[in-house]
């Protein structure tokens, strides 16, 4: 299967989960501000909306939302404790955290990406982000990850977002179980191998 | 069996979590939620039911809470297989009706309507994200051209979702007038018989805040969800 990604967007998730899974992707980088691929393509043929990832699957059809893209890939291997099997209360627990990644982590640092978000918003989107971070903060308190003693893909994904604080200074002290959880993430060999990837790529851009 | 009980308020995304329980004929106790002041009707903090403090959470037969309108939706159909209101678990299109879902509650939510809908949110955004959500509509709109409903021709949890959403249009003045399919379809899912009786529940609930609440003090939903 491909999947198209680009260097620090929410892509890196998906690269993540597929590593811990034992899926071999071939990875397609994306230039999502040109929405160009590296043969000069248009993006928007693949995704109509323009964003990565987009997972193209074995029989040619693209499946888009790195959310959804990241249980496909653990459905793929039920056995894998990334994801608990449908149906069960813990498989919707990790649903609920992806839900909440998607829509209040996530989407609350877009404003920050764009160039055209005024100072003002900024400042605001940056509260915002900080009481959802602390948050999260204090559920981690007494846990190793979101849902227990487990990794799953809700961890891929809320390491990828929480990693932008990074990017636009967020100031990470005020909240210890947050970068302790953040460091155990790092640490696995899946995540590893994908941020190197990512700079490889970024390298031979 | 004792109704579960769905944490809802008025002009809450919490809507579309009704529209299912009553596409599905699953009944449940409507507690309505000041979400301003996290309170709930008999005065206790509704932080205890929600540590996140929105709408929806839905409490299970087992007494645990499960917040995240998308993820309601799904355990909601998931009891009622036989529905078709949501594909099987593993089936393509159970993962293209949660592509819908996630494109809804992150892009069209919160990356879209949510700061129009919140009062600190300075003026000279406003325009930005006004655009944000009138590209998104259009997009819709397109993707409606040769559709019924946004994964084919049978109504899903993703199209309550997205009615729910995009009928905020009407509280911000937005006019869906130039976009003709999607103008249809709003129409076409506010005649179903579980819209009308889920936004009758609504209008009864905001009929009652106006008589305990004198105008001018409060609105439902103004300042966070």
């Amino acid at each position: 299967m491909k999947l198209y990604l680009t260097p620090h967007a929410c892509s890196l998730a998906v690269d993540i989960v597929a590593r811990e899974l034992g899926i071999p992707l071939v990875l397609e980088w994306v230039d999502v501000r040109a929405k160009r691929l590296r043969d000069g393509s248009d993006y928007y043929k693949v995704n109509p909306k323009g964003q990565v990832p987009t997972l193209e699957l074995d029989d040619g059809q693209r499946l888009t939302e790195g959310p959804v893209i990241v249980q496909y890939l653990a459905d793929r291997k039920p056995r894998s404790p990334l994801l608990a099997p449908a149906g069960t209360l813990e498989r919707y627990r990790i649903l609920e955290w992806m839900n909440f990644i998607g829509s209040e982590l996530h989407k609350g640092f877009t404003p920050l990406f764009r160039p055209t978000t005024p100072a003002e918003y900024r400042t605001i989107a940056r509260q915002n982000l900080q009481m959802r971070l602390q948050w999260v903060n204090d559920q981690l308190a007494g846990r190793e990850f979101l849902t227990g003693p487990t990794f799953t893909v809700a961890d891929a994904y809320c390491y990828t977002i929480v990693m932008w604080t990074k990017l636009h200074d967020i100031d990470m002290a005020p909240w210890p179980h947050l970068r302790a959880y953040v460091a155990r993430v790092a640490s696995r060999p899946s995540v590893k191998a994908a941020e190197q990837a990512e700079q490889e790529a970024k390298a031979a851009a | 069996m004792v109704p579960m009980r769905l944490y809802h308020e008025v002009r809450g995304c919490s809507l579309a979590v009704d529209i299912v329980a009553r596409e599905l004929g699953i009944p449940l106790d409507l507690i309505w939620v000041d979400v301003p002041r996290k309170l709930l009707p008999d005065g206790s903090n509704y932080y205890d039911v929600n540590p996140k403090g929105q709408v929806p959470a839905l409490e299970l037969p087992n007494g645990e809470y499960l917040t995240e309108g998308a993820v309601i939706m799904q355990y909601l159909a998931d009891q009622r297989p036989e529905s078709g209101l949501c594909a099987a678990a593993g089936t393509l299109e159970r993962y293209r009706i949660m592509e819908w879902m996630s494109f809804i509650a992150s892009d069209l939510h919160k990356g879209g309507f949510m700061p129009l809908l919140k009062k600190v949110t300075p003026d000279n955004y406003r325009p930005i994200a006004r655009g944000l959500v009138v590209a998104r509509l259009k997009w819709l709109n397109d993707h409606l051209a040769d559709r019924e409903y946004l994964t084919g021709s049978r109504f899903t949890i993703a199209d309550a979702h997205c009615y729910t959403i995009v009928m905020w249009t009407e509280y911000q003045g937005i006019d869906v007038s130039p976009w003709p399919n999607l103008q249809a379809y709003l129409k076409r899912i506010g005649a179903r018989s579980s819209v009308v009786a889920a936004k009758e529940a609504e209008r009864r609930e905001a009929e009652r805040l106006m008589q305990v609440v004198p105008a001018g003090t409060k609105s439902a939903n103004e300042i966070s969800r």
